[in-house]
């Protein structure tokens, strides 16, 4: 099946690294050979066993190489006040920041950060856990680098608009951003996806470097993807003191990997880190989480709530690693799905691996159907059966949208899960 | 009002309600009183509209065979039941789904609904005269409610709801002295010569309260027994062991 699509691959790899300075040109070759000699996952990996976008790979035969366009327009923007980062087909077009928020971040695109070799990203990139990925850092072009600077606190949230048109369909995209922030930073980053494109395959890869007490408040919504298979991987890296709470909520999705690991490398990190299934039709989606607890005292918390209707398949893997040395760590993980149809399903696994011995880690996963008594005593209120059960999914929605910090994203995500459910 | 004929109720071969009859009319406070599994909360459940039984008879309310419509229906009807375990939900405000409630009704019964100003004024209202906190009603439906306020939660629900006929199904258990007293108020305040109740109980101190006019004995699901208030105070003192043989 992929065998061609790797020829292909093959003939392009050569031309894609010849504007990078050399060690970028390496680290783009080591890449490229890893995923050359793994080839593409398969089912017999257990990280991908339930996985349906691999049958998807040949989907797209080509890559996506440059935007003919330099402007978009007709962009559905926040009506909140807001700084904008604007990303079309993978490449980093534009942004509007307020002048408050100018001084405090500086942005510049994938192509000239890489060749800057700023943070040893590239010494500490070059091996991925996944060949997705490392096909992701051999052929990404076109992304940015987002610094928010020491000790700053934007006023406004970030919202970052990826726009996906046309020109990009039934082909490969390939999207890396790198999101850094500065000791004792503080940032809320909004990603929305406006999807206008066909039968691509986006693979999209965003790393998070946090130092030491910064805050990153990430936010995904995850919606109206018409007919793409995409793979999303974010990796996060904390230091000392660092906090960050990220929400991904799914809906209409058609077919998407949700990967993301986390590590806590430093004492007193924390993550936080929600996700919010509602699929229905044949929406597949999968979720794979790992969160490795490498340091002492820190702190992990995953909630997961899946609602799946029609002949919708939701997966959950979660794995929290907690090393050696990481003593006193505390991570807590909680998956529930609620299924609406009998051709709905979902395959949840958590896993725990420990190597120290003074630590706190639960997790817990369960499968349910609508309560009967809980319609039943909403009826005798007026509601009608449908009526009732919207409520009740919305409410099993809202139970982990309340505990979203920030007020303005979590009524934003509470009025799309009325949408959905009104 | 409210007209129950040979009505009955089985869960397979389990017949829980078996020729159960009764008359309530307009104004009137009906008890009812029976042992542990006699098929009382079945009878709520039956009347509100719960699936899941075997059902045969009629239950007749306003001129209506209510056995053939849907437990929202009914409570649009004007049929209310305070739940004896009102159900936790997690995730819906109290706030929200009382609105939702109410408008529900207002709308089936083509009255305005209520914006949001004119509901929390209301809501609060009739909350204090209930002795509930008004923090209550911003949490999420009786979710860590203590036994008494989730049973004052149904009945400020019954008051905001304005039924023509409520089932209180064992209202009182779980009471302290002062919450029955505000919850007996509360009731009483609602009475008039259009609404009726029917109430579940195992103790004469609601119905010192309350003052029915008639009390009904209810064993193996039949009622064996109607008096007025003295049968109640009977019962209080010697049990059923009186209506065990019937």
């Amino acid at each position: 099946m992929s065998l061609a699509l790797t020829d292909y691959f093959k003939k392009e790899f050569n031309f894609s690294i010849t504007k990078n300075t050399s060690e970028v040109s390496e680290f783009k070759k080591k890449n490229f050979e890893t995923f050359l000699k793994q080839g593409f996952p398969t089912k017999l990996l257990e990280d991908w066993k339930y996985s349906t976008i691999i049958n998807n790979f040949d989907q797209a035969t080509n890559i996506f190489t440059s935007n003919k366009l330099d402007k978009v327009s007709n962009i559905p923007f926040e009506d909140f006040e807001h700084n904008k980062i604007i990303v079309y087909n993978g490449s980093f077009l534009t942004s509007d920041f307020y002048d408050v928020d100018k001084d405090k971040i500086s942005l510049t695109n994938l192509q000239q950060y890489l060749n800057e070799q700023k943070f040893g990203y590239l010494k500490t990139n070059y091996v991925a856990r996944n060949t997705l990925v490392n096909l992701n850092n051999a052929f990404s072009q076109h992304g940015f680098h987002l610094l928010v600077e020491e000790g700053s606190v934007l006023q406004y949230p970030i919202i970052i608009y990826s726009i996906f048109d046309k020109f990009i369909n039934k082909k490969i995209g390939f999207q890396k951003n790198i999101i850094e922030l500065e000791k004792y930073s503080k940032v809320l980053i909004y990603h929305k996806s406006i999807f206008h494109n066909n039968s691509s395959f986006l693979n999209l890869s965003t790393t998070y470097k946090l130092d030491r007490n910064s805050h990153l408040k990430n936010y995904i919504l995850n919606q109206n993807n018409l007919d793409n298979n995409i793979f999303r991987y974010q990796e996060f890296f904390l230091s000392k003191e660092c906090f960050v709470e990220s929400l991904t909520f799914s809906n209409l999705i058609r077919n998407i990997r949700d990967e993301v690991e986390i590590h806590l490398n430093d004492v007193l990190a924390n993550g936080n880190l929600y996700n919010i299934q509602s699929l229905t039709d044949s929406d597949d989606h999968e979720i794979k989480i790992k969160i490795f607890h490498n340091a002492e005292n820190t702190k992990s918390h995953q909630t997961a709530r899946c609602v799946l209707d029609g002949k919708s398949r939701g997966i959950y893997q979660g794995k929290i690693f907690v090393d050696s040395k990481a003593q006193k760590t505390d991570g807590y993980q909680l998956i529930k799905s609620l299924l609406l149809s009998d051709k709905a399903n979902f395959h949840s696994k958590p896993e725990l691996e420990i190597y120290a011995d003074d630590v706190k880690c639960s997790h817990g996963s369960s499968s349910s159907s609508l309560n009967p008594d809980e319609i039943f005593y909403l009826m005798t209120r007026g509601l009608t059966k449908l009526a009732a059960k919207r409520m009740l999914v919305k409410a099993y929605i809202a139970e982990v949208l309340e505990k979203i910090q920030d007020k303005y994203i979590r009524n934003i995500f509470l009025k799309i899960a009325e949408k959905i459910y009104e | 009002m409210l007209s129950i004929r040979n009505l009955t109720a089985k869960i397979g071969k389990k017949i829980i309600l078996n020729d159960f009859n009764l008359e309530i009319k307009k104004g009137e406070v009906h008890a009812l009183l029976g042992p542990n599994g006699s098929g009382k909360s079945t009878l709520s459940y039956v009347i509100a509209g719960k699936e899941g039984y075997e059902v045969d008879g009629e239950i007749i309310f306003k001129e209506k065979n209510i056995l053939d419509i849907s437990a929202d229906e009914r409570a649009k009807l004007g049929v209310f039941l305070a739940f004896q375990y009102p159900i936790e939900i997690p995730g819906v405000l109290m706030n929200t789904f009382l609105r939702t409630s109410l408008n529900s009704i207002k709308k089936a019964k083509g009255e305005k609904e209520l914006d949001v100003v004119d509901f929390i004024k209301l809501s609060k209202d009739i909350s204090n005269k209930l002795g509930i906190k008004e923090e209550q009603l911003s949490r999420p439906l009786n979710v860590g409610f203590s036994g008494g306020e989730k049973k004052r939660s149904e009945v400020l629900q019954m008051a905001l709801l304005k039924p023509e006929i409520a089932i209180l199904d064992e209202t009182d258990s779980g009471l302290d002295i002062d919450a029955l007293k505000m919850v007996a108020n509360g009731i009483n305040t609602l009475r008039d010569k259009e609404r009726s109740f029917l109430v579940i109980t195992h103790y004469q101190r609601l119905l010192d309260y309350l003052k029915p006019d008639f009390v009904h004995v209810i064993i193996n699901g039949t009622i064996v027994k109607t008096g007025c208030s003295t049968l109640a105070e009977e019962i209080d003192r010697l049990g059923y062991k009186n209506f065990s043989s019937v």
